[in-house]
This record gives structure tokens, C-alpha cells and sequence, in this order.
């Protein structure tokens, strides 16, 4: 396992910390929706789940061919594609949670409301973090995933 | 390059990111763009008026006062008109409770201590200074550094906020110990700051009432209920008292407090109530006016301060009650159908309105979808049982019943405080409504009143007032007028109650000089004495040949003395003191219109002409039942009929129904139409030449306005009736710009400075300063509007609200509340004015009518019966017709009938409500055909824009609109996703379309008498408008799609290259 570690570039590790943003992010969200018996559930919840869900798989999956084959067109390709699925899981977020913060954030309707209160400014606590893990996604991108596998030694001369 | 291949991958994906949050941004920005212009001040669709003419904002014009001379507006004018109307309310509103040893004015050099959170928390702290100042007290500094060294970091301890039914409320008073704690030593500071100010006070909150009893309250605070005194409150008051020689206490709150322990200390010479101060320091400057003697205070208190909340009738019913076959009643209500998109899809939305048809109409059970429910209070309800004897009506009655020796009133019902086995009302109140003190003192005496009749259904009762100031300071006072009704053998018969006294009209007077008597006319509309008979007349009745009385006196209690005191009555008969007889007079009804005693024609017609009667149906919980199920208090006996608290009732089948909403006969299947194509494509859609610019200040019954109505196609009608809150669309094909609102009046707003607004007042935004956004903000809480008892002050603060109107482009005010306390534990209380349906109905009226001249539109709010914040969103409220019309609807009918104003000319009125989440009787207020359309446009003639409060309601549009609604308090803007948006489902019912097309044109109606028509003409239309927040996105889409496309070409190149080169 630590070998395997070794093999590691900084990309990975910065990948590493998006990908555990990003489950503390899905966690933080659905706690922000269960304020009265889930009653802040929304409807694009199950996108949220799955888009978070695609982007560890594609995490996942960087990490694996960074180790097996370095770096390369395949883990950049699943890079983006764990940060657009951060993206719009993040969208969908919004989506879901934009009514909550407009009736606490930007009007008195429900300000002092607790259960609504606690759905939105935990929902948007959650947003941070999906914008740091997809950022830190990001950020992987201009880094390698793996380090430069050394050239084998040349054979002795004898 | 192959070595760089990371950096454009990773500025590709920077690219990707940013592309698709900016382009989701755009479409968010766009699908809410006029929620977004109302926060940032922005047009995203602006009015292009292409030919000028001398016409253009000339209809309404700030007041010079706020201009400068070249026409522009002065931002520092302008904000000083507002400081000082809030001072003068201030000095005006104050309530001085008591004052003995002179104890009141103090010097302006007096050094204080100050005690109590909220001398340390609240806006009163800009009149304490640490050193010498003008217009300011020198405050103790130990006791100063003690608050702050317990009270630590936090700027707001989260003391005396009321909780919500399920939290428990503690004061969080500072005590003793823990002062002393902080300097053993304190108490030696006392010598040199001598005078104490202690403030007390509770707030309240939207949504949360105070929960009655000890279960409401934390443990440990000693509270026998939230606001009542706790022991820390009181020890610290007892402390302070056996300190100083001069101890002031400020009452600051809007829930009536228990202070009879501050009031019988007697250590304590003053106690002020001060509502709850601003946050410009306006009414701390008014009340160091009145701290000083600068100004002699002349408030009257608001609501009656009782020994203990609890002993009044109307606490025995507070709460949340559920019906016990609440799952015959219960309408799982998704939040979804509560405008909440968001959390349903289009499809579930589809699927409910089918259920709807299929069901004929009415509410809709929406369990089936979402993600759990909300109640929405459709299974609570609250008998009223205390009926008329709300507030000061309940104590002044049962007190002269107690003098008259009438009704059983001695008895213990009732009783909290009083020693013994009667009820006594010196000891079950420590302040009646209308009480205040002065520096001075006013002797009133009342002429003989006489009646002019005009036409068939208007008496006016004329007389004159004359006011003596009979101490040494100069100082003005409220001429409190009250009425008494005779209580007979037919109102027993025939359940109809009469208050001991009622508050029928007031003035204040200017400064009366020590010595001077001044003579004021009194105008009383004989309407306003007439009782409702909800039983047997179903009308207004006065009774021939009975005697009435007419009193003026220091609040209510003492105009009751003072009628007493004509009746002979004296503390021998019990009364508490003796009353001015000169101050009260007796008159005889006699019209001769009664057949049997009983005029029930004089006053059963409205001001419109139009016959009143019951509207408000199956209102009382028994109208429901062949036998009574449940008491009415009445004076005929007070012991046998005091409320009970009627907890799990069972509600018949046709209240589940009507909690259904199945009030109408509403076509929606198709083969039930009673609207054809023909006859529905006829009414829109129509050519027109008529633009809305021709409607300027136009009458309502103006013919013109059927063809301008049918010049809008139907789908934008809709949508226009419908949003009725956070901005209003614009109606392109006749004119009509978008217009906006304001909830707590404009402020001062910079939105004249956008391109698009060339008022020729338009200014600059000054690059310093601080002012508020909201007019409201300015000002002490509405209990001290009331308290002042001063229309000018409040047409004054009206008129502001006007110009702020123009200025901020904001037509619209939602504000002020009009409903009426009820109890002390309602969370609202601060929103609304005070118990008395007269003194809130004259409040309202003045507002409004100051505004209107500038075409500001009064919205009061909410539009009935929200008489508690428990269960709000759709509780069922029970109670006689005879309190729904002598106390909630009172209130509201004053500013809509505006009588003062009215002219031979015209008929004004107040343009603009909200309706409540409340139900009255088993019927949504907002879906109530007898409230919305028989009392509010016909008896009272309103014809303006009435907008229901949130969305809660809007499985029944339909039907609202059929009651005679304007539209909802709307934010979902894009109409594309608008599940109501619906023209099939709203066509086919003649009478739901008569309903839409009345809304568009009482809401055109309105618009026609604001602002809005300052800047159109004919050439008028709405246009996109390139606003700053659309040119960033475009700007942040460009380049983050740009960034994409560079770093994905880069990095294909650099592995082509790598490739070729390999």
C-alpha cells in the first residue's frame, strides 16, 4: 500500500482531499434536509447523490490508472469528469435549495423559522464545501498523478 | 511543451468549471430576475418612453421640503424629515406610567446608572455618554464595565426573545450576585451616578408567540408566565430601589408586561413605557426630550396592563388545538403547493391538479408527493369564547358590573390577584388602556351633543370637548372620546353584548400653556356606537328611547368613572375613585325608524349604499350544531358563561368540508364549461388604441377600462393577477410597466440613479452617510404610533412614506398591521398597534392617507382574524359576527372607508391589503366571498390590490380569485416553470375569469394612482435592459469558455506533439 502511495504525485493527493470534500459535502446536504421529518428534501436530491457518487468513481479512477499506467489522457479525461459532476452537482444543490435561501436569506419569510434556518444555512455550508471539492479537483489538473516511473537501469556491461 | 500538458489541462478544466457555473448563474439570475432587481436595485427590463411630453413625471412630486432648490433631492433634507418624525412620535408615544416626588424631569446634566440588559443592548445607549455631552447623561462607568465584563463578548445576549411552542422562554437578566461579582465594590459608585435607570422589556417575534403558564417558561427563572416579572428581574428591581433616591423604570416591549411589582414598590417614583426604541437614535433623542422635561410626555398606554396576562377571558383559549378527527380533517399539505417548486416536479403538480378536478374542487391532498408534509394549521382551530370582551372591554365592563351590583360580577371566575373571593378590578390591572401621566394635569368637560342626520342612514353626534391645562408646565394631552351603550332586556334575549365603554374617536391637542382651556369639536358617526346583532337582526341596531353616554377621560377606566360618576356612583358603591361627571354626558336615542324598539335600518346600510347583514356564514363554533356547544361570555352573567378551554373537538361534517375548501361550484371538467370559446376569446386579446397611460389617476367606473381589459391577452392576465408581491411583470401590449414594492416603506433608495429612471429629481448617491432601507426603520415600534394618539404625527410619517414611494420607485408598502392584540401572548404583537379596533383603524387611516397624496399604496395587512401566531397558516378562528365586526373587521373597515377624507368629489379609501393565512370561522380568509367581496368591496367600497399573504393557499387560486382577490405574494417569476401557469385549468369558469379580470383591473386601478404612471405616455413599453450583473455573466461565459477551449486545444496539441515526436 505504501508503495503504492509513493507512487503518487501531488495531483493525487490534492484529488484525495476533493474526493473527501466531496462525501463530507453529500453528508452536510442531507442533513441540511432533514429539519422536520426530511421536509427540506428537494426534488433533484437523488442528482446530487448520484453526480457526488460519479465523481468518487471518477476519482477512484484516476487514482487507479495514475498507479497502474501514470499519468495520461485517461485519468485527465476522468479528472474533468469528476469536476463537472462536482459542478453540477453543486448546480443541483442550488436548484434544490434555492427556496430555502430566498425565504431565510433574502427576505424575512421564514428568517426565525429553526427547521428553516438550520436547512439553509446548512445547505449552504454545504455548497462551500462542494465548491472547495471541486476546486480541489481542479486544482489536481495542473498537477501529475503519478510520479515519472524511473527508467530501468541499464545493464551492467559485461 | 508535453512537460506543460498539466497546466492546460488544468486550465481547461478551470474553463469547464467556471463555463457551466456561469451559464447555470445566467439562467438562475434570469429565472428570478425581478427578485434579483428588487435586491440589487437593477432593471432588467426598463420603460422606454420614445416621445417626451410635458406629462412625464409631473402626476406625483416629492415634497419640496426634501428638495433642493434647482429640483433635486437632498439626501440630508430628506433624511432629517424622517429623524424628525421620529422623534416627534417619540415624544408624542411615550406613556408616563408614574411619577411621584417629582421624581420626573431630571436634569440634562444628571449622571445615571444604568441597569438591566437592555439599558446596555438596545438603542436607548446613544443618549448615555461616559463623558459631559450635550444632550446626553454621564453613565456610571463601574456599573457600565460590570455589564460588560458578565456579559462578555456577546454584543446580544439572546435575553427576552419570545420561543416558539415548544421552547421555553427565560428572561436572561443580569442578577445581582454576578454583578457584584465583577466589583465588590460597585455599589460604592452608586453615590455619585444617584439616578437609577433600570430597563425592562420582552420582544416579539413573526411566527412564535409567548406560550402561557409556567410550561412555557425555563426553570429556574421564577416566571410564573414569560412575562411576567422574573426573579432575577425583580430582585434587581428591589436592589436598585433600596439604592437610589431616584429610580426610573423603562418598560420596553409591545407584550403587555406584569409590572405591578415595579408599580408598588414604592422606591420607584417613574415608570415610562417607551415601546421599542429605533435604531437611528431618533426616539432616544425624543425620550431624553421627555427624561429632561424638554418635552412633556402625553402618550396614552396602547393596551390595558393587567396584574397577570392570564385573567383576561380571551387567555383561556391560547394555543394550538386540534380537532380530534384531525385525520378527517388533515390535508397533508407539501410545502411544494406552497409555491415551493422546487421541491416537486411538474409532473406531481400535473397529477394534483387532476386529482383536483376529479374531486370537484377544493384542497388538495398532496401526501401522495414531496417529501412529507406540513400541517399548515389546517386541523387547529381557537374558540374565541370571550366574544366582545376583548382587551379593556372585558375589565371596564366586569368593573361596572361590579360597581352596578349586576351579573354576577363580584364572583371568582376570572380572578388572579384579587384578595378574597372577589373579583376586584384595582387589583387584577395596574394600567387601563388610554392612561397616561403628564408633568402637568388636564381637566376635561364635555357639551351637551347634537345629532345632524343626513339622508336615511347617517347620524353624526357633534359636540365640543373643552380641555384646561390645570398644572404649571405647558403640555398637550389625547382627547379620548368613549361611548357607552345601554345593556337591555332585548340585547339578553338576543345575544348581543355591549363593552362598558369603547374608544368611538380621538384628537390630541397642541401645547396647552398653564392655565389654557381650549375647545375642541367632536364629530361621532353614530355608526360607530351601533351595536351587531349577529342573531336576530343580522344587522347594526341602536335601541329608541335608550340611554347612551358619551365620556372623555384619562384612558378608558377613567371615562368609565367619569359616567359612573353621572350615573351617581361613587367609591361608596365600589369604585376605585370618583369620576368627573362633567367629563361624561347622557343622551337618548330617538329616530323614531324602529318598529319595535329596535332601529335595525338607520345603520344597516353601509357609506356605498349597499344593505349589511351577516357574510361571514357559520362563524361561531355553535352556528354548527343545534345545541350550543361551547360558552359566550356575556354580562349577563359572568360566572356561568367564563370560557372553558375547549381542547380536542370534533369538527361535523360540514366543517370538514368547508376545511376542505369546498366553498364553490367550480367548472373544470369540460363537459361542465360555462364559459364557451367564443364568449372566453371575445374578453382578450382584443385590438386596442387604449393604452394605460390614458388610465392616469383614472375613476374606477371610467368605461374605458372593459376595452383597455380586453386589449391583454388571458395567459398574461394570469400571470399578472397572480403575482401580486416581490414585483409586479409588465403588461407590454397595453403599456403597463413592471412596479415594485417596498415591505417596510422605500427607505431612502438610490434606485432614481439607474440610466433608466430620469426623474428630474434624480441625484447622485452620496458617497457617505447611512440610511436606512426601509421607512419603517426610522421609527419606534407601531404600539407607540398608538400610544401617541396623534393623527398628525402619523399622516406626517405617511407622507414620507409617499415621497419615499416616488423616490424609491416603490409604489407598493406592505405595512402597517392592522390587526388587534388579542392577548399578550400573541408573537405579532409588534406589528400591530394595540387592542382597540378605532385607535388601530385611525392609525391606519392616517398612514394611508399621507402616503396616498403621493401615491404611496398602503398595504395593511392581514386581512383578518390572525389573532395568534400558533397554528397562523391556516387555523380556524371561531367567534360571533357581533366581536368579527365590532373588533377585527373595525379595524380594518376605518382606513378602507376613510370617511374623514372623503370629499363630495371623491370617495378615497385605502388602496391596498393582505390577507391573512388565518381561516375565519371554517373558510380561508383569502377564498371568502362574504369577507373579501360583501364587506370589503361593497359595504366599504375598497377596489384596490389585495394580495394574499405568502403562497399558502394556492391549491384553492381558483376559488380565491372567485372571492375577489387580487393575486399572491408570488416569487417564483419564470413563467415556464409556474405550475399554476395553467390556462387551460383556469378558462372554463366564468365566474374564476370575472375573478382574474376583476384583479387585473382593481390591480391597473391602483397602479393608476402611484408613481408608476410618472415616466409613461403612449409611446410606453417594457424593453430587456442590459443591467451589470447580465454583463458579467455574458463576460464570465465568454471567458471561461474561451479558457476551456485554449487549454483543451493546448493539451491535444502537447499530446500530438509528444506523439509525433515519439
Amino acid at each position: 500500500m505504501l508503495n503504492l502511495l509513493k507512487k503518487l504525485s501531488i495531483g493525487s493527493y490534492l484529488l484525495l482531499a476533493g474526493a473527501l470534500a466531496a462525501v463530507v459535502a453529500l453528508i452536510v446536504i442531507i442533513v441540511s434536509c432533514s429539519p422536520n421529518a426530511f421536509d427540506f428534501w428537494f426534488v433533484q436530491m437523488p442528482w446530487v447523490i448520484v453526480l457526488i457518487l460519479v465523481a468518487l468513481v471518477a476519482i477512484a479512477g484516476v487514482i487507479f490508472f495514475a498507479i497502474k499506467k501514470g499519468d495520461g489522457i485517461i485519468p485527465t479525461v476522468l479528472a474533468l469528469v469528476a469536476v463537472m459532476a462536482l459542478v453540477f452537482a453543486l448546480i443541483q444543490t442550488i436548484e434544490g435549495k434555492q427556496d430555502v435561501l430566498g425565504t431565510v436569506m433574502f427576505s424575512d419569510l421564514e428568517k426565525g423559522y429553526a427547521p428553516a434556518e438550520t436547512a439553509c444555512y446548512v445547505g449552504f455550508t454545504g455548497m462551500i464545501i462542494e465548491i472547495v471539492s471541486a476546486v480541489l479537483v481542479m486544482a489536481s489538473l495542473f498537477f501529475g498523478y503519478a510520479k515519472p516511473q524511473e527508467a530501468a537501469p541499464a545493464p551492467a556491461a559485461e | 511543451m508535453y512537460k506543460l500538458r498539466p497546466l492546460f489541462r488544468g486550465i481547461a478544466a478551470v474553463g469547464g468549471f467556471f463555463l457551466a457555473a456561469t451559464c447555470y448563474g445566467s439562467f438562475i439570475l434570469e429565472e428570478n430576475k425581478i427578485m434579483v432587481d428588487q435586491q440589487l436595485g437593477t432593471k432588467s427590463s426598463i420603460i422606454i418612453t420614445e416621445e417626451d411630453d410635458d406629462s412625464l413625471f409631473k402626476t406625483f412630486v416629492p415634497d419640496a421640503d426634501m428638495m433642493t432648490e434647482d429640483g433635486k433631492l437632498n439626501p440630508e433634507a430628506w433624511d432629517q424629515a424622517h429623524k424628525n418624525a421620529a422623534q416627534a412620535l417619540q415624544e408624542s408615544g411615550t406613556v408616563l406610567l408614574k411619577n411621584t416626588n417629582n421624581c420626573l424631569p431630571i436634569a440634562k446634566t444628571a449622571k445615571v446608572s444604568v441597569f438591566g440588559q437592555r439599558g446596555k443592548d438596545s438603542n436607548l445607549t446613544s443618549i448615555f455618554t461616559d463623558e459631559a455631552a450635550e444632550g446626553k447623561f454621564v453613565q456610571n462607568p463601574t456599573l457600565k464595565a460590570a455589564y460588560a465584563a458578565v456579559r462578555g463578548s456577546k454584543s446580544s445576549p439572546g435575553y427576552a426573545n419570545n420561543k416558539s411552542l415548544t421552547n421555553h422562554f427565560s428572561d436572561g437578566e443580569i442578577s445581582k450576585a454576578q454583578l457584584l461579582e465583577q466589583n465588590a465594590d460597585l455599589e460604592d459608585s452608586f453615590t455619585e451616578y444617584d439616578t437609577a435607570i433600570v430597563v425592562l422589556g420582552r420582544q416579539n417575534a413573526e411566527g412564535a408567540d409567548y406560550q402561557k403558564g409556567p410550561d412555557g417558561v425555563a426553570e429556574g427563572r421564577g416566571l410564573r408566565n414569560p412575562l411576567a416579572g422574573s426573579d432575577v428581574e425583580k430582585e434587581l428591581v428591589e436592589w436598585v430601589s433600596s439604592k437610589f433616591s431616584k429610580v426610573i423604570v423603562m418598560i420596553e416591549t409591545v407584550s403587555q408586561m406584569e409590572i405591578g411589582y415595579i408599580k408598588d414598590n414604592p422606591n420607584v417614583q417613574a415608570i415610562m413605557y417607551v415601546g421599542l426604541l429605533d435604531n437611528y437614535g431618533s426616539s432616544a433623542k425624543g425620550l431624553y426630550n421627555i427624561l429632561t422635561g424638554e418635552v412633556n410626555p402625553s402618550g396614552g398606554l396602547y393596551d390595558i396592563y393587567s396584574s397577570c396576562v392570564e385573567n383576561t377571558p380571551a387567555a383561556v383559549n391560547v394555543g394550538l388545538y386540534e380537532f380530534a378527527n384531525k385525520d378527517d380533517v388533515a390535508l397533508i399539505q407539501n410545502k411544494a403547493l406552497s409555491g415551493r417548486s422546487a421541491r416537486v416536479s411538474a409532473a406531481d403538480i400535473t397529477a394534483l391538479l387532476e386529482q383536483r378536478e376529479t374531486q370537484g374542487g377544493g384542497r388538495i391532498d398532496t401526501s401522495s408527493i414531496g417529501t412529507g408534509g406540513t400541517d399548515f394549521g389546517f386541523y387547529n382551530y381557537l374558540v374565541e369564547a370571550e366574544g366582545l370582551y376583548v382587551g379593556y372591554r372585558y375589565y371596564e365592563t366586569r368593573y361596572e358590573d361590579c360597581v352596578l351590583d349586576q351579573g354576577n360580577a363580584k364572583g371568582s371566575k376570572g380572578i388572579f390577584d384579587s384578595t378574597g373571593s372577589e373579583w376586584k378590578y384595582s387589583e387584577e390591572v395596574d394600567y387601563g388602556f388610554g392612561f397616561g401621566l403628564s408633568y402637568t394635569t388636564f381637566d376635561f368637560e364635555i357639551t351637551e351633543p347634537h345629532f345632524e342626520k343626513n339622508g336615511k342612514h347617517e347620524i353624526l353626534a357633534k359636540f365640543d370637548v373643552k380641555v384646561k391645562n390645570t398644572g404649571s408646565v405647558a403640555g398637550r394631552t389625547p382627547v379620548q372620546i368613549y361611548s357607552q351603550s345601554p345593556y337591555t332586556a332585548y340585547d339578553k334575549t338576543n345575544g348581543v353584548e355591549k363593552a362598558a365603554v369603547q374608544l368611538v374617536t380621538f384628537e390630541k391637542t397642541g401645547i396647552l400653556q398653564p392655565g389654557e382651556t381650549k375647545t375642541y369639536p367632536v364629530i361621532v358617526d353614530l355608526q360607530d356606537v351601533a351595536s351587531y346583532d349577529s342573531f336576530n337582526k343580522k344587522t347594526y341596531i341602536m335601541e329608541e328611547s335608550s340611554e347612551y353616554y358619551f365620556s372623555v377621560g384619562n384612558g378608558a377606566h377613567d371615562a368609565l368613572n367619569n359616567i359612573l360618576a353621572l350615573k351617581g356612583k361613587s367609591t361608596s358603591d365600589g369604585m376605585d375613585y370618583n369620576g368627573n361627571s362633567k367629563a361624561a354626558k347622557k343622551w337618548t336615542y330617538q329616530n323614531g325608524a324602529a318598529e319595535d324598539g329596535i332601529d335595525s335600518y338607520t345603520f344597516a346600510y353601509s357609506k356605498t349604499g349597499e344593505q349589511i347583514t351577516n357574510q361571514l356564514g357559520k362563524v361561531d363554533w355553535n352556528d354548527f350544531f343545534d345545541q350550543q356547544q361551547t360558552k359566550r361570555l356575556s354580562r349577563q352573567n359572568w360566572q356561568e358563561t367564563w370560557p372553558e378551554e375547549y381542547t380536542n373537538l370534533t369538527a361535523p361534517k360540514e366543517m370538514v368540508d368547508l376545511l376542505k375548501g369546498k366553498y364553490f361550484d367550480i367548472k373544470r371538467n369540460a363537459a361542465e364549461r360555462n364559459l364557451s370559446e367564443e364568449e372566453f376569446n371575445a374578453m382578450w386579446g382584443q385590438e386596442t388604441e387604449l393604452k394605460f397611460s390614458d388610465f392616469k389617476l383614472a375613476d374606477f367606473n371610467d368605461d374605458r377600462w372593459e376595452e383597455l381589459l380586453s386589449g391583454i391577452k388571458f395567459e398574461d392576465a394570469l400571470m399578472y393577477a397572480i403575482q401580486s408581491g416581490r414585483g409586479f411583470s409588465a403588461l407590454n401590449d397595453i403599456g403597463v410597466p413592471a412596479g415594485s414594492f417596498a415591505e417596510n416603506g422605500a427607505g431612502i433608495t438610490w434606485r432614481q440613479n439607474t440610466e433608466e429612471i430620469q426623474a428630474p429629481w434624480k441625484v447622485e448617491k452620496p458617497s457617505t452617510g447611512s440610511y436606512p432601507s426601509s421607512t419603517v426603520g426610522y421609527f419606534n415600534t407601531y404600539a407607540i404610533w398608538a400610544s401617541s394618539f396623534d393623527r398628525d404625527v402619523m399622516h406626517e410619517i405617511g407622507r414620507l412614506m409617499g415621497n419615499d414611494a416616488i423616490v424609491g420607485d416603490k409604489p407598493i408598502v406592505w405595512l402597517p398591521g392592522a390587526n388587534t392584540h388579542r392577548s399578550a401572548f400573541g408573537g405579532r404583537a409588534s406589528q400591530y398597534f394595540c387592542e382597540d379596533p378605532v385607535l388601530t383603524g385611525i392609525c391606519t387611516m392616517e398612514v394611508a392617507h399621507g402616503a396616498l397624496a403621493k401615491g404611496g399604496i398602503i398595504t395593511a395587512k392581514h386581512f383578518a382574524f390572525n389573532d395568534q401566531e400558533a397554528g397562523r397558516s391556516g387555523i380556524s378562528p371561531f367567534m360571533t359576527e357581533q366581536r368579527a365586526r365590532e373588533v377585527e373587521l373595525r379595524a380594518f373597515q376605518i382606513p378602507f372607508e376613510m370617511h374623514k377624507y372623503d370629499t363630495p368629489e371623491e370617495d378615497v379609501g385605502m388602496m391596498g391589503v393582505m390577507t391573512s393565512f388565518s381561516k375565519i370561522g371554517a373558510i380561508e380568509c383569502t377564498a371568502h366571498e362574504g369577507l373579501m367581496t360583501n364587506i370589503l368591496q361593497k359595504e366599504w367600497g375598497f377596489h384596490g390590490y389585495c394580495v394574499s399573504d405568502l403562497k399558502d393557499d394556492l391549491d384553492i387560486m381558483p376559488e380565491t380569485f372567485r372571492a375577489g382577490s387580487t393575486g399572491y405574494d408570488w416569487r417564483t417569476q419564470n413563467v415556464d416553470v409556474d405550475p399554476y401557469n395553467n390556462v387551460e385549468y383556469f378558462k372554463y369558469d366564468k365566474d374564476v375569469v370575472a375573478g382574474i379580470r376583476s384583479a387585473v383591473k382593481r390591480k391597473l386601478w391602483m397602479f393608476a394612482h402611484t408613481p408608476l404612471v410618472n415616466s409613461i405616455n403612449k409611446t410606453t413599453h417594457s424593453e430587456w435592459n442590459m443591467t451589470w450583473w447580465r454583463g458579467a455573466y455574458i463576460a464570465g461565459i465568454a471567458t471561461s469558455a474561451s479558457l476551456l477551449g485554449i487549454g483543451a486545444s493546448l493539451y491535444a496539441v502537447s499530446l500530438f506533439l509528444k506523439k509525433k515526436g515519439a
